[in-house]
């Protein structure tokens, strides 16, 4: 693959293009010459419904009578950032076992047994501010799944024997944890910009996930699985008016108060030392990542963030792409960009791997881009960057699957259902200077931390004597 | 992606969910959706109409890959699929005259400084031509528009724009808008026919890269490369796609050139598109940038068949600093073979799941793997069945080839269950159905298949042998093919 990207980066710095049309630039030869394009039909916005149940759930219910399947997924007010510190790890085994460890009438081998054996698919995750279960089956199947489904929500068994299995699954990750060179790089960096004690950095440690008993998971699901707290999105092969009763009789009859709606933890960047360094002892290749605090979705620069990442970091033609890996030869995979997130400040973060020998080298090839796009930008680089946000709008929508789950983050953050439609305006309105002044604003060369991963006898330079190192415990 | 076929289950059963009579129904649906059509030079194209969304999904494959690799050339294909993003005469470039005089200049003090290291020739002369080459890729870069392609491509709305390198097959694909399908035709053709491996010094350090991120930093992928070396003895599957590095140190852009030449011909490409595109508009499109590509002759390479493992039993140990990974595997057949549905239904059986019996065992029962995972790669030649699993902490590598290897007995010994069975084919089933809903993967797969079996409605059919899959075909083919005494087990264990 000639250009590696972590999709998940990317995505978020896409997540600007959103609305139909184009834009042209007069001052900008396009290449190939003479190309015209047709006009891009329009986009058919399609119908959904929303509605909010008596007991406080939001359903959003969307038809796709393409294929004869039914997706669903309930996003849950809650996150890891909740558990207790002394317990981390403790919301991801509960949501876990929430899945594995049975529900209602059904053992959690009996539950794998029913959804398997249709080849059906009910699945759970938490993150840092956000939790889920989701699922998808077949039309014909759908009542005796969305039945499984409705169980796990309301009426979880939290078998302890899928307790100890999904502990033995936490201990295996941490024991595992530090073998893949970019994983270590990824979740030190975190850690460091964040600060270890973080909400939004901590990891867990053996002694975490020892303390976690069974009566810790049922009192973490029942502070915040509730009704009202649920965005319930349901998509596929049925008809709106049967499905809106078919929400209703599974879920209407769910009475439970909400106990607690989570509220947003600040965030407060800790004074960080400028080199850090973890030794992994038989890499041929480093691992550089650089960066510090961001911004949220709703600040008002992020539509120029998401500009000025394209032009440093984010896709074929940016500084980062040009200049290190295609003028230079010196990565693979080489990248910078705001990662904007939605309800707490997220990372500006650069990064590059690369042979030991150049390690320093490229770090100073890093901050000498970072440095310069805050003194200019061309046009060329500017209509790169909004036209390539613009023009691929249209993905954004290209699926009812797309459409339906974005929509459900935006109600679950609290953003306008139209957000795209104003990141779209936005992005338009962004000029050469506002991408400079956001340069300028958001982009600190002084307050980068720097953290390799490597084996530093073999760097081209050794590590000043002032840099922090980092011991890496299991 | 660099490493082995993607031959995905995720596409591999069409069947009709509840009635087996609507697999007809299904291939009677795509056929009326799918238009073919050859040009004169011999490629084809596999157009599949879906008007929900203006936008269209490219797959180009061009059907090689490191098997048509010569001995001392390994890493050939990929680097070659690398420099298609570079440009061409006329893209990438601020004056190709002048800039393809410096390419040949270039490329004697490039040669010169090969032959001189070889011939191991004083360090001055090597500095000489040193300082020449520096100089002289200093001017080519001044001609050159870094990443013309992928600007162009980026800045015309595209969703994705990549390409991967397997042992089969060299794949293109990028996702447009549907009013820039044009643009695709134009860009692509002249990418397919008129490259001029621009930045090929560089592109050779970033292969380097990759495979330093890829494999020489990562368990799992040294543990890939260790494994399949060991595991075929003359069949080209043994390489990596990456390439080894001592390969690498011996490219040159003229090396490259004729590789290009005799694979990238017309009659050895299958392309196909989906989306929202109307036959009737697109093949003028297709005769008028395709079409001036000259016919030329595909290149047969002499591949040699793996003799058949008798009683060889072969291992591997990867050491480095990581917790142990196990894997084993088992020779088996192509993708055309009777045997390779059978075998997919045994590694759903095996593997596939929470209700699978390796992970009812060793992940729920016993507790000494936190995963498995199989895996039965049927390309073009024939393959290899992959198992893996992954120690829970304080348990060993040792402890999971023994579990593993009862479990395939067991599967040798007595039939599996008809719910077994029926489980596996409804997996399977409902994978086939989410992925049709994927653009990008319906095109990669018709044009897999047309590709390497001649025709793209093997991938429905491919689907119904799956329904017709017994207890009694799986015994046999587990008896068939695992044998004990020809495993292949590969580990990774800590220094």
């Amino acid at each position: 693959m000639p250009f590696k990207r972590d999709m998940k980066k990317l995505w978020i710095v896409i997540a600007a293009g959103m609305l139909l049309g184009g834009c042209t630039y007069g001052r900008v030869e396009r290449k190939p010459e003479g190309l015209r394009f047709p006009e891009l039909r329009a986009v058919e916005k399609p119908q959904f419904t929303r509605e909010r149940l008596a007991n406080g759930m939001t359903v959003f219910l969307m038809e796709d009578r393409t294929l004869p399947l039914v997706s669903f997924q309930a996003l849950i007010h809650t996150g890891a950032i909740y558990e207790p510190a002394e317990k981390t790890g403790l919301a991801e085994i509960t949501f876990e076992t929430l899945r594995t460890g049975g529900a209602g009438s059904l053992s959690g081998d009996g539950m794998d047994y029913a959804l398997e054996r249709i080849g059906a698919r009910i699945s759970t995750g938490i993150d840092r501010d956000i939790a889920w279960v989701e699922g998808l089956s077949h039309r014909e199947d759908f009542p005796s799944v969305f039945g499984i489904f409705h169980d796990i929500l309301t009426a979880p068994s939290f078998e302890q024997e899928k307790i100890s299995l999904a502990v033995i699954g936490k201990k295996g990750e941490i024991r595992r944890r530090n073998d893949d060179i970019s994983g270590i790089a990824e979740r030190e960096f975190r850690r460091i910009v964040y600060g270890k004690e973080s909400p939004y950095a901590r990891i867990s440690e053996y002694a975490t996930i020892d303390s976690i008993r069974r009566e810790d998971l049922v009192e973490f699901y029942g502070r915040f699985v509730c009704p009202s707290n649920i965005i319930l999105g349901v998509w596929g092969d049925f008809d709106t008016a049967d499905m809106l009763e078919k929400v209703r009789g599974t879920f209407g009859g769910w009475q439970k108060e909400r106990i607690e709606k989570p509220s947003r933890i600040e965030v407060q960047f800790p004074e960080t030392a400028h080199l850090n360094m973890i030794v992994k002892k038989d890499a041929t290749q480093s691992v550089i990542m650089m960066g510090h605090g961001g911004l949220r979705r709703d600040h008002p620069d992020y539509f120029t963030a998401v500009v000025l990442s394209r032009i440093l970091g984010a896709g074929w033609y940016s500084r980062f792409s040009r200049r290190l890996r295609q003028e230079k030869g010196l990565a693979y995979d080489v990248w910078a960009s705001f990662l904007g997130e939605f309800d707490y400040p997220g990372l500006f973060i650069a990064s590059a791997q690369t042979r030991m020998d150049r390690t320093f080298e490229v770090i100073g090839l890093m901050k000498k881009e970072i440095e310069s796009v805050r003194e200019n930008v061309s046009d060329e680089e500017l209509a790169v960057a909004k036209d390539g946000i613009l023009n691929s709008e249209v993905f954004w929508s290209d699926t009812k699957d797309k459409i339906i789950r974005r929509l459900m983050r935006y109600e679950y953050y609290g953003y306008p259902l139209d957000y795209p439609d104003r990141l779209i305006e936005g992005v338009k309105k962004v000029t050469g200077q506002d991408v400079i002044r956001v340069a300028n604003e958001l982009l600190l060369p002084g307050r980068l931390t720097v953290l390799v991963v490597g084996s530093p006898e073999k760097f081209d330079v050794p590590p000043p004597a002032d840099t922090n190192t980092i011991p890496l415990n299991p | 992606m660099v490493g082995m076929v993607r031959r995905t289950f995720i596409l591999a059963v069409v069947l009709p969910l509840l009635v087996s009579t609507a697999h007809a129904q299904v291939l009677a649906d795509y056929e009326k959706n799918i238009t073919e059509y050859t040009l004169a030079n011999g490629m084809h194209f596999i157009i599949l109409e879906d008007h929900t969304a203006p936008v269209v999904s490219f797959n180009v494959q061009v059907n090689t890959g490191s098997v048509d690799e010569k001995y001392g050339e390994t890493g050939m294909s990929h680097l070659m699929e690398h420099l298609a993003f570079n440009g061409t005469r006329r893209i990438g470039t601020r004056n190709w005259q002048a800039e393809s005089k410096v390419f040949a200049e270039l490329d004697r003090v490039y040669e010169k400084m090969l032959k001189a290291r070889k011939e191991k020739q004083g360090e001055e002369y090597l500095q000489k031509l040193q300082a020449e080459f520096e100089r002289l890729n200093g001017k080519a870069a001044e001609y050159a528009e870094p990443n013309e392609f992928g600007k162009i491509m980026d800045m015309e709305g595209s969703g994705g724009l990549n390409a991967y390198c397997s042992h089969d097959m060299t794949v293109f694909w990028v996702e447009l808008p549907s009013n820039k399908t044009e643009l695709w035709a134009l860009m692509e053709s002249d990418r397919l026919f008129n490259p001029v491996f621009r930045g090929f010094y560089e592109e050779l350090e970033v292969v380097r890269e990759e495979r330093r991120m890829r494999v020489e930093n990562s368990p799992f992928g040294r543990l890939m490369e260790e494994f399949n070396n060991i595991g075929y003895s003359v069949h080209p599957y043994r390489n990596p796609v990456i390439g080894y590095p001592d390969d690498l140190e011996y490219m040159t852009r003229g090396r490259v050139a004729g590789f290009y030449r005799t694979h990238y011909v017309p009659s050895n490409i299958v392309v196909a598109i989906a989306g929202d595109i109307r036959p009737a508009e697109l093949i003028p499109l297709l005769e008028r940038y395709f079409g001036k590509a000259r016919a030329g002759k595909k290149a047969e390479s002499s591949i040699p068949a793996e003799p058949p493992m008798e009683r060889t039993e072969r291992r591997v140990t990867v050491r480095m600093d990581s917790e142990p990974i196990f894997l084993t595997g088992f020779h088996v057949p192509d993708i055309g073979h009777p045997d390779s549905p059978v075998l997919d239904v045994c590694s759903e059986i095996l593997a596939g799941g929470r209700t699978s019996r390796l992970y009812k065992r060793l992940v729920k029962e016993e507790r000494i793997a936190l995963s498995t995972a199989s895996w039965c790669m049927t390309p073009k030649y024939p393959g290899m069945f992959y198992i893996w699993a992954v120690a829970a902490s304080g348990h060993t590598n040792a402890e999971l080839e023994s579990a593993v290897m009862d479990e395939i007995e067991k599967m040798k010994k007595s039939p599996v269950t008809e719910d077994e069975i029926e489980g596996a084919r409804a997996r399977l089933r409902m994978g086939f159905l989410t992925g049709l809903r994927e653009r990008r993967g319906m095109a990669e797969e018709l044009a897999w298949y047309s590709s390497i079996t001649g025709d793209w409605r093997n991938l429905f059919r491919y689907t119904e042998k799956l329904e017709k899959v017994t207890r009694e075909d799986v015994t046999a083919a587990m008896n068939r093919y695992m044998r004990m005494e020809d495993r292949i087990v590969g580990t990774v264990e800590r220094e």
